[in-house]
């Protein structure tokens, strides 16, 4: 499964069960970002276990992003057992508080910063 | 609450509250529902304050990062300005340039060329110190002169200058051409102080400027390659005012005639004959620049003192003095003859 925007890309590898962003995300608000948070949801469900996300190539997430972010994460609470595993990027700036703030979303979230 | 967070005023100390008087309701199931109800919707607060929070966090963070990297943009943009003529870092910080090779426009210009006399042959002979403080005291004052009367620097060559008027909107060409020719007798004017600032330093020889200048159609545009290009100017018209800069007396001021008929209303000159000149096919009528017609008596080289006067520093070759020169000496020995004679 992929979604290719003007400046970014999310891909969904059902092998190894990882999300990869790529690009610049920088939509408008809640409704742009409705196909995603829905592309996100369906990654999750195809994957046993939890999701696993790779952002070492999102160069840019604006704020409507994170917020989209922060919210999928938070559902994952009424997931009694889930993990989630981020790997973020440490040349990136946004990525170092960003990332961080979601273990206090999902305290069991395994962060990996490459 | 911090000033970060959601303006809610219900804290957990008012659901303790809540809890309190659940005792008095426990007995009530509706009272139970909504101590229930309270605790979930305080959850949710808290979950959104959290939110609220870490979303603020990632826009500082970006907006910081923002910051930090149009910061580093301006210093970038402060030291290309030294590289770049006024007209193309105007147009790249503006957004308007097509840097692609190959964009190109077809544009009225007064042209301008100058360089030093015997220049490459003293640059053996300095020190490189010296050398070095002749060569930007004098482009650092070029550049000046060029700047206030709102010409384009080209590019520098060693000791060579081009200059361009006309590619933008807000002159005429004859504008443009006085404005350059206006620039030049500038520049000739400015000479003998640097002189006697060079002398100073240790650079003895008398170092005069010569000046090629040509009116016309020319094109200017992006020439290069993909990899690295010029944002310059080509044509017949360009090569002509180089050409005339080669034929110029020293120390003088040398343009065509079509340069000649758009400024000869304020700016005086001579004939200084029909050239032929390399690379160009048809022979080019000139003239010799002598002043501007409207120019300040004083600014040769008679300086009024108050009750007396200065006279300054006079180099006359009668093989190489340009007309400006010999103007500037005849009508300074006769200001100073007149006022010895008051």
């Amino acid at each position: 499964m992929k979604i290719d925007g003007d400046d970014y890309s999310i891909d969904y590898d059902s092998e190894s069960g990882i999300t990869r962003f790529s690009g610049s995300l920088r939509l408008n608000g809640t409704d742009e970002y409705a196909p995603i948070a829905g592309f996100l949801d369906e990654a999750h469900a195809d994957k046993s276990g939890g999701p696993s996300w790779d952002l070492t190539a999102l160069e840019f997430l604006n704020s409507s992003g994170i917020n989209m972010m922060y919210k999928f994460i938070i559902g994952l609470r009424k997931e009694p057992g889930v993990t989630m595993m981020v790997i973020g990027s440490s040349k990136i700036a946004w990525q170092a508080k960003s990332l961080a703030n979601m273990k206090k979303f999902l305290p069991s979230l395994e962060l990996n910063i490459q | 609450m911090s000033g970060d967070d959601l303006p809610i005023s219900l804290t957990s100390a008012d659901i303790d509250r809540i809890g309190a008087l659940q005792g008095s309701l426990s007995e009530h199931p509706a009272g139970r529902e909504a101590h229930e109800l309270l605790v979930r919707l305080v959850d949710d607060l808290d979950t959104a304050q959290m939110i609220h929070r870490a979303v603020l966090d990632h826009a500082t963070e970006l907006e910081n990062d923002l910051s930090d990297k149009n910061s580093q943009i301006n210093s970038l943009i402060d030291k290309m300005k030294r590289y770049l003529s006024e007209q193309l870092y105007q147009q790249i910080v503006g957004g308007q340039v097509d840097t692609t090779a190959g964009s190109h426009k077809r544009v009225h210009l007064t042209v301008f060329f100058s360089d030093i006399v015997g220049f490459t042959d003293i640059t053996d002979t300095l020190e490189p110190e010296t050398l070095s403080f002749v060569l930007n005291s004098y482009l650092n004052e070029m550049a000046r002169i060029c700047s206030k009367f709102g010409g384009a620097i080209d590019k520098f060559i060693g000791d060579a200058v081009m200059i361009y008027f006309g590619d933008d909107d807000e002159r005429t060409p004859q504008d443009a051409a006085r404005d350059c020719v206006n620039m030049a007798l500038q520049m000739q004017q400015s000479m003998e102080p640097l002189r006697v600032k060079w002398a100073e330093e240790g650079c003895r020889h008398p170092l005069k400027m010569r000046i090629g200048i040509n009116s016309g159609y020319c094109t200017v545009g992006n020439f290069g390659s993909d990899e690295r290009m010029d944002y310059t100017l080509i044509g017949g018209n360009v090569n002509v005012a180089a050409r005339l800069e080669g034929q110029c007396p020293h120390g003088g001021i040398l343009v065509s005639e079509t340069t000649h008929q758009m400024v000869e209303e304020v700016i005086e000159s001579e004939p200084f004959g029909t050239l032929e000149l390399k690379g160009v096919s048809r022979p080019v009528i000139t003239h010799q620049v002598l002043g501007n017609r409207d120019a300040d008596p004083q600014s040769g080289l008679f300086r009024d003192e108050g009750d007396g006067f200065k006279l300054d520093a006079i180099h006359y070759d009668p093989d190489h003095s340009s007309s400006i020169e010999l103007r500037q000496i005849r009508e300074s020995l006769e200001q100073a003859l007149k006022r010895l004679s008051d």
